[in-house]
C-alpha cells in the first residue's frame, strides 16, 4: 500500500491542538490500544511515499515520544496557542523537497479507515493539480490533498482558521464524500463514545506517566526517582508480538494502563478490540497502581473452547 | 457435593470424567465436550493450539464452578479445558453437570461452558489449510 501517492504525496499529521475542550493531551487518548496521533500516522505512511511529517505543539515531549518508534520527521510549532493555521505554516515549512502535494491528516478524525484515505488519494490523481477534500457535514474539509502551488496559501493562513477556507474559495476542487470525517473526538465523552461504538475499550484518555515522564526529560530532571521492576508476561498474540513471553520493565508508570502505552510504543502491539489486564493473577481495572515487583498480564481477547 | 475445573495437555477420559459425576441421588447426567472442527470462518482448519495464562485460568475456571454450584440445583459439576497442539476431533474441552433434575442440569452446564469460553484465559491459535495461522478473535480491528 505504501507507494499508494506515487512517490509524490507527503503527509502532514497536525498534532499540537492543546485539546482545552478535552481537558487532556487528547493526542494520546487511546483507542483499541493505539493512541490518535500514531493512529494518524500510521493512516498518513499508508498512502505517503513522499514521507510523512507531524506537527507537535502542546505537549510536544509526550506526543513526540507516543511516534518516537515511527519512521517521521517531527516539525515543534512553538506558536500553536495561535491556532490551526500555525500547524499548517510551520508543517509546509517542513515538507519533503520531492513532495509535490501534501496530505492533511488531524489527530481527532478517529474513524477515518486507510480505505477512506485510498478513495481521496485516487480522485486527487484523476487531477493532480487541484485540491482533493473530504466531504462532510456539508462542507469540504480535511482529510485534505493540497498541490505545492497552494502550498503558500496555506502558510498565509492565520489564527485557528483551517484550511476549509482555502478549500471553499477553490476555483476547482475535488471533493470525495467521507462520511467517516465528521466523527471528531473534541470531548472525553466523544472518546469514550468512540471507543464504545467501535466495541474498544475505552482505554486513557491520558496517559499520565508517559506524559509526565516526556516533560521530567524535557526540563532534565529525568532521574531513577520512582523507577519500578516489574515483571511482564505475554501470551498468545501479544507474545509473539513482542517476541518473548516475560521481560523485566524499568518503569515510572504510575498505573497499568500507563504501563500498557508504554509498551504498546516499544513492541507495536495490533489494536485489539478488548483488552484486560491481570495483576499478580488476578484481574484489574486499568487504573490499579503499579508497584515494583508486580507481575503483570496484559490479557487479549480469549477463546477457549 | 463436588466441584472442580482443571487445565490437561493429555487426551481427555471421557468415562473417567464422567464417573467423578456419579451420585445415586442424581436422575440427570448432561455433558458437553467441545471438538476440534476442520472449518472456521470460511477457512480450511488443520489443527489447533491451546495457550492459557494458568495461573489465572485456574482460579477463573474455579470461580465459574462455584457460580454454577451457587446458581442452580445441582450436586457435581466438572469442567477441563485441553492445553497444546489438538487434531481435528480431539475433544478440547468437557464440560459435566449431574442434578436431581434435567432442568437444572442443561442450564448448569451451559452456563458453565458459556462462562469458561467468554472468561478464562485461554487462547486458540487456527492453522489453516493455505499455511497461515492465527489467534481467534485477535486479527486486527
Amino acid at each position: 500500500m505504501a507507494a499508494e501517492g506515487g512517490p509524490r504525496l507527503a503527509g502532514l499529521v497536525l498534532a499540537a491542538g492543546g485539546a482545552r475542550r478535552f481537558g487532556a493531551p487528547k493526542q494520546l487518548a487511546l483507542v483499541g490500544g493505539r493512541s490518535l496521533v500514531e493512529a494518524a500516522v500510521h493512516l498518513a505512511l499508508d498512502c505517503c511515499a513522499a514521507g510523512v511529517v507531524v506537527v507537535s505543539g502542546a505537549h510536544a515531549p509526550a506526543v513526540e515520544a507516543a511516534i518516537g518508534h515511527l519512521p517521521v520527521a517531527v516539525a515543534r510549532n512553538e506558536a500553536w496557542r495561535e491556532g490551526l493555521a500555525s500547524s499548517l505554516r510551520r508543517g509546509v515549512q517542513a515538507m519533503p523537497a520531492h513532495a509535490e502535494a501534501c496530505l492533511v491528516l488531524l489527530c481527532d478524525q478517529a474513524a477515518l479507515t486507510a480505505a477512506d484515505l485510498m478513495r481521496l488519494v485516487e480522485a486527487w490523481q484523476a487531477f493532480p493539480q487541484r485540491m482533493a477534500a473530504a466531504g462532510y457535514a456539508g462542507t469540504a474539509g480535511v482529510p485534505a490533498i493540497f498541490p505545492r502551488a497552494v502550498w503558500p496559501a496555506l502558510a498565509r493562513l492565520r489564527g485557528d482558521h483551517g484550511a476549509r477556507r482555502l478549500l471553499a474559495g477553490a476555483a476547482a476542487l475535488t471533493v470525495v464524500a467521507m462520511p467517516n470525517a465528521a466523527v471528531d473526538v473534541d470531548t472525553p465523552a466523544d472518546h469514550a463514545g468512540l471507543c464504545r461504538s467501535s466495541g474498544h475499550l475505552a482505554l486513557p484518555v491520558a496517559q499520565p506517566a508517559v506524559y509526565l515522564r516526556a516533560a521530567r526529560q524535557e526540563a532534565g530532571m529525568e532521574g531513577a526517582e520512582g523507577m519500578m521492576r516489574v515483571r511482564v508476561e505475554y501470551f498468545a498474540v501479544l507474545r509473539e508480538c513482542a517476541g518473548c513471553s516475560h521481560e523485566e520493565v524499568e518503569t515510572q508508570a504510575a498505573t497499568l494502563r500507563a504501563l500498557f502505552a508504554e509498551l504498546e510504543a516499544r513492541h507495536g502491539f495490533p489494536r485489539l478490540p478488548s483488552l484486560k489486564v491481570a495483576l499478580n493473577a488476578e484481574f484489574r481495572d486499568w487504573e490499579s497502581p503499579l508497584a515494583d515487583g508486580d507481575t503483570v498480564v496484559f490479557i487479549p481477547p480469549v477463546a477457549g473452547g | 457435593m463436588s466441584a472442580s475445573f482443571s487445565l490437561s495437555r493429555s487426551v481427555l477420559d471421557e468415562a473417567l470424567l464422567a464417573a467423578t459425576l456419579d451420585d445415586e441421588s442424581c436422575g440427570a447426567l448432561v455433558v458437553f465436550q467441545g471438538r476440534v472442527r476442520n472449518h472456521n470462518e470460511g477457512r480450511r482448519v488443520l489443527r489447533l493450539e491451546y495457550e492459557a495464562y494458568e495461573a489465572l485460568a485456574q482460579k477463573e475456571g474455579d470461580r465459574i464452578l462455584d457460580e454454577a454450584m451457587a446458581r442452580f440445583a445441582i450436586v457435581h459439576a466438572g469442567c477441563v479445558h485441553r492445553l497444546g497442539l489438538l487434531s481435528l476431533g480431539d475433544a478440547a474441552v468437557w464440560a459435566g453437570v449431574s442434578a436431581h433434575h434435567r432442568g437444572d442440569a442443561f442450564a448448569a452446564c451451559r452456563y458453565i461452558i458459556d462462562e469458561v469460553k467468554a472468561r478464562v484465559p485461554i487462547w486458540k491459535k487456527e492453522f489453516y489449510a493455505d499455511g497461515e495461522s492465527g489467534w481467534v478473535n485477535c486479527q486486527l480491528g
